[in-house]
């Protein structure tokens, strides 16, 4: 078993609220060894992206705090470390992908000096040195004509071209972990696919680990190794992508699954939406935070929250009563 | 695909195409635009005076001619002489000098403390925010025109003093010349009641932008504060600051002529427009063209300037850009 690049360990963070604190990531633990991807899913405001931005130590304060428990990236405590000692290590050990193309770069500055700066300023690098690598560092993202591209505006990129921009600088100091937070949303399908094909040739190349955070399970499905669902800052799941499709065990994960469209599935059959809404982190009540829009609820469920439990080959599942062999279908 | 690898091999052999940015387009548009075109041929007909005026007029600005006092236009004294017999166009020409160096200096000076300021105070929030906030409003809550009249009126006798003790350390001979007082005395108090317009405007500015994804991807790319505000704040901020200095030194002449109309700016022998004229006031009913004549050079700079400015807002401004 290769050594873990990444390890969170009870990763709490909370965000001040007039009704109290925001329980917005919960006790999240997970760990990610070498070259592998990690797909995070969940409804909004599941806690997917302030996950990400703990890791990064990007924790918008006031009002967010990361309150308890620790991220080792690299053998460091990232959350232990003074802020200009996260700033170094942001780009040359963690990049991260916005959401957002069409604003994640600045309007005002070149494409190609915006992605030079960075290397400038992490590898100590000279100009001549940033600008060659930039070019040959559009030049993998997909950039046509890098050389002539260089001196382009944002505004003069395509959305997905942005996004591959974006991407570039995320990796043009080769990080250890990248970390995309729905990268793909902004843009159509054609152009979604292309990058995972990116993503995924990158990664092989250059042997990083990747967190992707999304709500579309067939993005999942398509490029990650594991996935976690996360349910109210939880997660609630965790296992492999075969074994998360094929057979979930949290009944969550089971109802996300029905939710989807598929090709078996005629267009005169309805699409089961999970009732109810996700509870609010301010106030979560005791028990199972899923519990009250679950399918098949057991008394326990109302009383204690279940921590996440061994269910498979390294599959764990946090539920009183998971879904036997065979039962989601 | 060869060449391809070749060309990416070496630095020399890269061709980088420059293509049109945003200031070329900005300045085509300014182009197109025939008042912005007459302003800024007046404003660069002024600067140019203002460079080379001690060079090109005609009489030596301070010699007086007692036998010639206020004398019409004749082939000697193009525009006539004023009330002490000197030469008008050489004294507008000498004017024009102060009344561009002094909107210079100005505007730089006080669109330098504007920014820095602003910038902090939009970046950091908090207490410096509030801190320069509050020093803003109570410039803001002064007229303008009072507060720069208190400064020059109430610095005087504290400069002077430090420039002739500056003058014993140091030698310059320059340091307790009149002159020079009067223009420090005019700069620092234009500049004072200049900035805190500038420092709004550019804190409002980057207090939106600083919750932009960009700023936000900057951070997560690890830049550092200073490096994030000048390079990526500040550029984005920059192009209402542009409007408000080029539509703003109309209004810095038109100060400068005003303190210096009250003996409060450049005091004589040197030569300001606000100056001739509140010296011919008095007896304009006999010589009205000693009045009219720095009057209408300060209207038309005024003009030229505000005219370039407003080109320069249309241009500049993100929506006219689809045409």
């Amino acid at each position: 078993m290769a050594e873990a690049v990444l390890e969170i360990k009870n990763l709490e963070t909370h965000l001040a609220s007039r009704e109290g604190a925001v329980k917005a990531v919960n006790d999240v633990s997970f760990s990610l060894i070498q070259g592998e991807t990690l797909g995070i899913v969940g409804e909004s405001g599941s806690g997917k992206t302030m996950t990400a931005l703990s890791i990064m130590g990007l924790v918008p304060n006031p009002p967010g705090e990361v309150v308890g428990g620790s991220v080792i990236l690299d053998g460091e405590n990232i959350t232990e470390l003074s802020d200009s000692e996260v700033r170094k290590r942001r780009s040359t050990k963690m990049g991260m992908v916005f959401q957002d193309p069409g604003t994640s770069l600045n309007p005002t500055m070149k494409v190609g000096p915006q992605i030079a700066e960075t290397m400038q300023l992490h590898l100590g690098v000279d100009e001549a040195t940033a600008r060659r690598r930039t070019v040959e560092i559009l030049e993998r993202v997909g950039i046509p004509s890098p050389e002539s591209r260089y001196y382009d505006y944002p505004f003069q990129f395509s959305g997905g071209m942005r996004q591959r921009a974006m991407i570039a600088i995320a990796l043009s100091c080769d990080p250890l972990l990248l970390i995309a937070d729905e990268p793909t949303t902004a843009l159509d399908v054609t152009v979604q696919a292309q990058l995972l094909d990116l993503v995924r040739d990158l990664k092989a190349e250059r042997g990083m680990s990747v967190i992707w955070i999304t709500h579309d399970l067939g993005v999942v499905a398509e490029l990650c190794d594991r996935v976690a669902v996360m349910y109210a800052g939880h997660i609630v799941e965790t296992g492999s992508v075969d074994q998360i499709f094929t057979s979930p065990k949290h009944r969550y994960t089971s109802l996300l699954l029905k939710s989807l469209p598929s090709m078996a599935k005629r267009s005169s059959d309805k699409l089961t939406a999970i009732a109810g809404l996700p509870p609010s982190l301010a106030n979560l009540k005791p028990g199972c935070p899923f519990a009250p829009r679950c399918d098949a609820p057991v008394d326990r469920c109302l009383e204690e929250n279940p921590a996440l439990m061994e269910a498979g080959d390294n599959q764990f599942a946090a539920c009183w009563n998971t879904l036997a062999d065979g039962e989601h279908s | 695909m060869s060449e391809k690898a070749a060309s990416t091999t070496g630095m020399e052999d890269f061709e980088f195409v420059k293509q049109r940015s945003l200031w070329l387009d900005a300045l085509e548009r300014l182009i197109r635009n025939r008042a912005a075109m007459f302003g800024l041929f007046i404003c660069t007909l002024i600067i140019f005076i203002a460079i080379f005026g001690s060079v090109l007029a005609p009489k030596d600005y301070l010699r007086t001619n007692i036998s010639n006092i206020a004398g019409g236009p004749t082939t000697e004294n193009w525009l006539g002489t004023d009330l002490v017999g000197r030469d008008v166009l050489s004294r507008l020409m000498h004017g024009t000098r102060t009344a561009v160096f002094a909107a210079a200096i100005t505007v730089v000076l006080g669109n330098f403390i504007g920014i820095t300021l602003g910038a902090l105070a939009g970046y950091l929030r908090g207490l410096v925010d509030d801190l320069i906030m509050r020093v803003t409003d109570i410039l803001f809550s002064f007229p303008d025109f009072l507060f720069a009249a208190f400064l020059s009126a109430s610095l005087r006798t504290p400069v002077v003093k430090l420039l002739a003790q500056l003058k014993q350390k140091t030698g310059w001979e320059f340091l307790d010349q009149t002159i020079f007082i009067d223009y420090m005395l005019l700069f620092g108090a234009l500049a004072m009641v200049n900035w805190s317009g500038t420092a709004r405007l550019v804190r409002g500015q980057i207090l939106s932008l600083r919750e932009h994804d960009f700023v936000r991807a900057e951070i997560a790319l690890g830049m550092p504060t200073w490096l994030i505000i000048r390079k990526h704040l500040i550029p984005n901020s920059i192009a209402p600051v542009i409007v408000g200095i080029s539509s703003g030194i109309g209004g810095i002449l038109l100060l400068e002529s005003s303190l210096s109309f009250l003996g409060l700016g450049i005091q004589p022998p040197a030569a300001s427009w606000g100056d001739m004229i509140n010296t011919a006031l008095p007896l304009w009913r006999q010589f009205p063209w000693l009045v009219l004549l720095p009057g209408g050079t300060l209207a038309i700079a005024v003009f030229g300037f505000n005219y370039l400015g407003d080109g320069i807002n249309d241009a500049l401004n993100p929506r006219q850009i689809q045409r």
